[in-house]
């Protein structure tokens, strides 16, 4: 018997509807079709389709990077990463997608220098200055004599 | 402000190996700040902090100029854009932004743009090593002092994931009239295409070609060390060099005459014409450069030429001359400054 919906490959499942009418319709369908339609063919679940399952539904639970806020869906979305954490938060998910783009899984050319950087000092100075404002806009007087004396110690330091 | 238009561009002047085809190299590294969120995710303070940041420490190392782009009009942004120093996105973007243009005129550091800092060398001809060079040597100066965003397995890290790796992108900037001229650029272009190769026309919207000009890069950064990715993608230009070799040997033997008319026509209309559109000045200017790679006209220099190209681009156009014009008033005063420069061999 061939599926009543695509009327091209052999029906597999016999279902019984109620039509608008309320009478029972019967309904040869095949897998495809069934599917489609949105209705379950119960058979046994291999592990990798269960492991498969699991992915596709943590993937679903949205991943967001706690540094900049940015979502999974954000990247998929436009394509562009808030910041480096970014790379690591997404690492699994982004993997496949890199070496699809690439060709390749990892970097081969230059790597940056070691050792101190001398500019972290006024970047973290920069930061705390930011924080200060803010604190100080907001009117929390606690958190800013805080953030004053971190940069105090700071400068004490240099 | 003086530096308008920006006067002394080494990549315009026609020195570099192989000039008669590739006009120019380019070498860009995007690098980012682990300190700093990407572009996208940048509050207006922290931009402002990392341009002081990014431009203190570019003053004080490489001698240059600063451009911060909450102080210079529209008009001279443009001309950057013209003179090949910026980035449409970077020219268009409303981010605070700056550009710091070294001395020598062969490298432009762009602060925010999608990275936090791109680092491009632009050199005259064939000569991604030269470029390389310089880009490299900025990078290192910048890399001293800060610590760049970094992952060992996926390399530089970029707000975009098609940067990553080695965070370079290269490009070199062709003229082929030879292969326009005897219609083979389309399978020139389409197997380039294939290799992974991005083309796309130099003046033009879209995909109209003006000038028969054209720009090759590489698409992938990740995989391959810097030094490879110079060697493949020199490998396939040079191959294109030799088709359009072939394809000018090819004009000369069958339709000299032909090519020798068109030449002559197109500096006729250069230095006589009384309006000049920037599109049919810069269709002319390919004739004439074609004639002088061809060494079929001896008294205008490459070098000459390069220099209208960018000269008479809108936003330099108004600049050079020191005054504001309507489109109808530049395609006077370009058609008047060809026949200025054009007299007696230019000068």
């Amino acid at each position: 018997m061939l599926c009543d919906n695509c009327k091209k490959k052999k029906a597999t499942i016999q279902i019984k509807e109620i039509g608008p009418d309320q009478k029972i319709v019967i309904l040869n369908l095949c897998d495809e079709c069934a599917e489609k339609k949105g209705i379950l063919i119960k058979h046994q679940v291999s592990p990798i389709e269960k492991l498969h399952a699991i992915l596709t539904k943590t993937k679903r639970v949205d991943l967001v990077c706690p540094n900049c806020g940015l979502t999974f869906t954000d990247f998929k979305k436009h394509g562009r990463f808030g910041c480096s954490q970014c790379y690591e938060v997404f690492r699994t998910e982004i993997e496949e997608i890199i070496a699809n783009i690439h060709g390749a899984r990892s970097h081969s050319g230059r790597k940056p220098g070691q050792g101190e950087k001398p500019q972290n000092q006024r970047i973290k100075m920069m930061r705390l200055r930011d924080e200060l404002k803010r604190a100080l806009e907001k009117e929390e007087y606690e958190r800013a004599a805080e953030i004053r004396d971190q940069i105090r110690r700071l400068v004490q330091n240099e | 402000m003086s530096s308008f238009p920006v006067k002394e561009l080494p990549w315009l002047s026609a020195t570099g190996p192989e000039s008669n085809m590739v006009i120019s190299s380019r070498v860009r590294l995007a690098r980012n700040l682990k300190a700093f969120r990407f572009e996208n995710k940048l509050s207006e303070q922290e931009a402002e902090n990392l341009l002081v940041l990014i431009a203190d420490i570019l003053k004080s190392s490489i001698e240059g100029d600063y451009l911060d782009f909450s102080l210079i009009n529209p008009t001279e942004i443009q001309s950057l854009l013209e003179c090949h120093l910026i980035s449409i996105d970077f020219a268009t973007s409303k981010k605070k932004r700056g550009l710091y243009l070294l001395k020598s005129g062969d490298c432009a550091i762009m602060i925010n743009e999608e990275d936090h800092l791109r680092i491009q060398a632009l050199v005259s001809g064939f000569d991604f090593e030269s470029s390389f060079e310089i880009a490299s040597s900025v990078e290192k100066t910048l890399d001293s002092q800060l610590e760049f965003a970094f992952d060992e397995t996926f390399g530089y890290l970029t707000s975009c994931p098609t940067n990553v790796g080695t965070g370079m992108r290269i490009s070199t900037f062709l003229h082929l009239p030879g292969l326009v001229l005897t219609k083979e650029i389309e399978k020139v272009l389409r197997g380039a295409m294939t290799i992974g190769l991005a083309v796309r026309g130099i003046f033009g919207e879209g995909s109209e070609i003006r000038g028969n000009l054209f720009q090759i890069s590489n698409q992938v950064s990740l995989g391959s060390s810097e030094e490879e990715i110079i060697e493949t993608l020199k490998r396939s230009i040079r191959q294109i060099i030799d088709y359009e070799m072939k394809a000018r040997e090819s004009l000369i033997k069958h339709a000299p005459l032909e090519l020798e008319d068109k030449i002559f026509r197109a500096i006729a209309i250069l230095k006589s014409a009384r309006l000049l559109t920037s599109t049919e000045s810069v269709n002319l200017l390919s004739a004439v450069r074609l004639g002088i790679e061809m060494e079929v006209i001896k008294n205008y220099s490459l070098a000459l030429i390069n220099r209208l190209m960018i000269l008479t681009r809108p936003a330099n156009l108004q600049l050079y001359l020191g005054r504001t014009l309507t489109p109808n008033d530049r395609d006077i005063e370009r058609a008047k400054l060809f026949q200025r420069m054009l007299k007696d061999g230019g000068g």
